[in-house]
């Protein structure tokens, strides 16, 4: 079974639990799942499944998650993350998403002007700095599963927080000399490969990740207008002295994919409730 | 620091042994977790927390002494049923012996010394 047939698995056999053990394995859940990022997600979802069907079994013979698995699942859950083999090539491809994700995200929206120039040095240091950053929040967030000091909770939110504001104004207070001006054919051409590569990703993760396709209609809206502006015969028309018909495409452009982005983190909503 | 090295040194042979009597019970007939720690409270293991198994049995599947198939239940979902491997029965062989001569052993110090100290 594939990660994703095991997770849906795993949400529908949870509701089986009574309100005590749910609690006890969605922490367990929660700290492996967190802390697992170098481990093939197959792995740690088919461990999961396992404990999860067990410990249905022991409620059935009216055995308490706690008896049952132990008092000290923090403990446990590390020797099992432990145990489990990593997997160079997993964490690599989730390197790659995030910097993917986040230069699509930020330096597609760029290109759209031709006269400005895109920090390629940026893109890179951001995009390499967005992966640890994740990785931090991942570990903070499996923390916060076995934290029962509210004080500490506190202070891990404290740190998550500040790391984001660190990371937003970092964003746009570095500037590398490695400037690339991409203006007419350079800038096309740039953004076809951008989107190829972008179509390539989406074509085989979609199933995997709902949030996919706001990403992907993103991509495509922004790489048409970014084409367009390119060409000689609209460029007359969108750009020059003509700012404000662009801010308005972009404008349309934006609520369109708000709405998208609305339907799609409600369908994520729904299939977990 | 005392404590906490002895108990390390506990539950590493601890691991030792639950690693036999898995090995132990998966050579009759391939089993799944539950069943293993059921296996286990019958014969007296009723206060090892069950969780233990779990990544005893990933290291063990790792260590290729053991193999896993997602097989349909009696009861039936599909759970995850452990095989034993040609390298778990010998490593099982080898625990078996390592386990009587260790027993022994320490059976004949106990009566013939452990008596003495009592009377």
């Amino acid at each position: 079974m594939k990660a994703e047939q095991l997770i849906e698995r795993n949400n529908e056999l949870r509701e089986k639990l009574n309100p005590k053990n749910k609690k006890y394995y969605e922490n367990l859940l929660l700290y492996i799942r967190a802390k697992a990022v170098f481990q093939r997600e197959e792995d740690v979802e088919t461990t999961l499944l396992e404990i999860l069907n067990d410990l249905i079994e022991a409620q059935n013979n009216g055995q308490d998650a706690e008896d049952y698995f132990g008092k000290d699942p923090e403990q446990l859950a590390s020797e099992i993350i432990d145990n489990l083999p990593k997997s160079f090539f997993d964490t690599f491809k989730l390197a790659c998403y995030i910097f993917f994700g986040y230069t699509i995200f930020f330096s597609v929206p760029q290109m759209i002007n031709p006269n400005s120039n895109i920090d390629l040095g940026r893109i890179l240091l951001m995009g390499i700095s967005v992966f640890f950053f994740a990785l931090i929040i991942l570990w903070l967030i499996g923390n916060q599963a076995y934290r029962k000091n509210k004080l500490v909770k506190g202070i891990n939110y404290s740190i998550l927080f500040i790391l984001f504001l660190a990371f937003v104004i970092g964003s746009f207070l570095i500037e590398t000399p490695l400037k690339l001006h991409l203006p007419g054919l350079s800038g096309i051409l740039t953004i076809i490969v951008i989107f190829i590569i972008s179509t390539v990703i989406y074509i085989i993760e979609r199933k995997n990740l709902p949030f996919l396709s706001a990403v992907y209609l993103y991509e495509i809206g922004f790489s048409i207008i970014g084409i367009i502006i390119r060409i000689p015969l609209f460029e007359k028309y969108l750009y020059h002295g003509h700012s404000q018909n662009l801010a308005r495409i972009v404008l349309i452009f934006l609520v369109f994919i708000l709405i998208i982005n609305v339907r799609t983190i409600w369908k994520i909503l729904k299939r977990n409730k | 620091m005392g404590t906490k090295k002895s108990q390390d040194i506990s539950s590493q042979m601890l691991k030792g042994i639950l690693q036999g009597c898995l090995l132990i019970l998966i050579n009759q007939k391939p089993y799944y977790g539950y069943e293993i720690s059921q296996g286990l409270s019958q014969y007296g293991f009723e206060d090892v927390p069950k969780g233990t198994i779990y990544p005893l049995l990933i290291s063990m599947e790792k260590k290729e002494l053991i193999f896993s198939k997602m097989q349909t239940s009696k009861e039936g979902p599909k759970r995850k049923y452990y095989y034993i491997t040609d390298n778990g029965r010998q490593s099982l062989e080898s625990f078996i012996n390592q386990w009587n001569h260790l027993s022994l052993n320490v059976n004949k110090l106990i009566n013939e010394r452990g008596q003495n100290n009592e009377s």
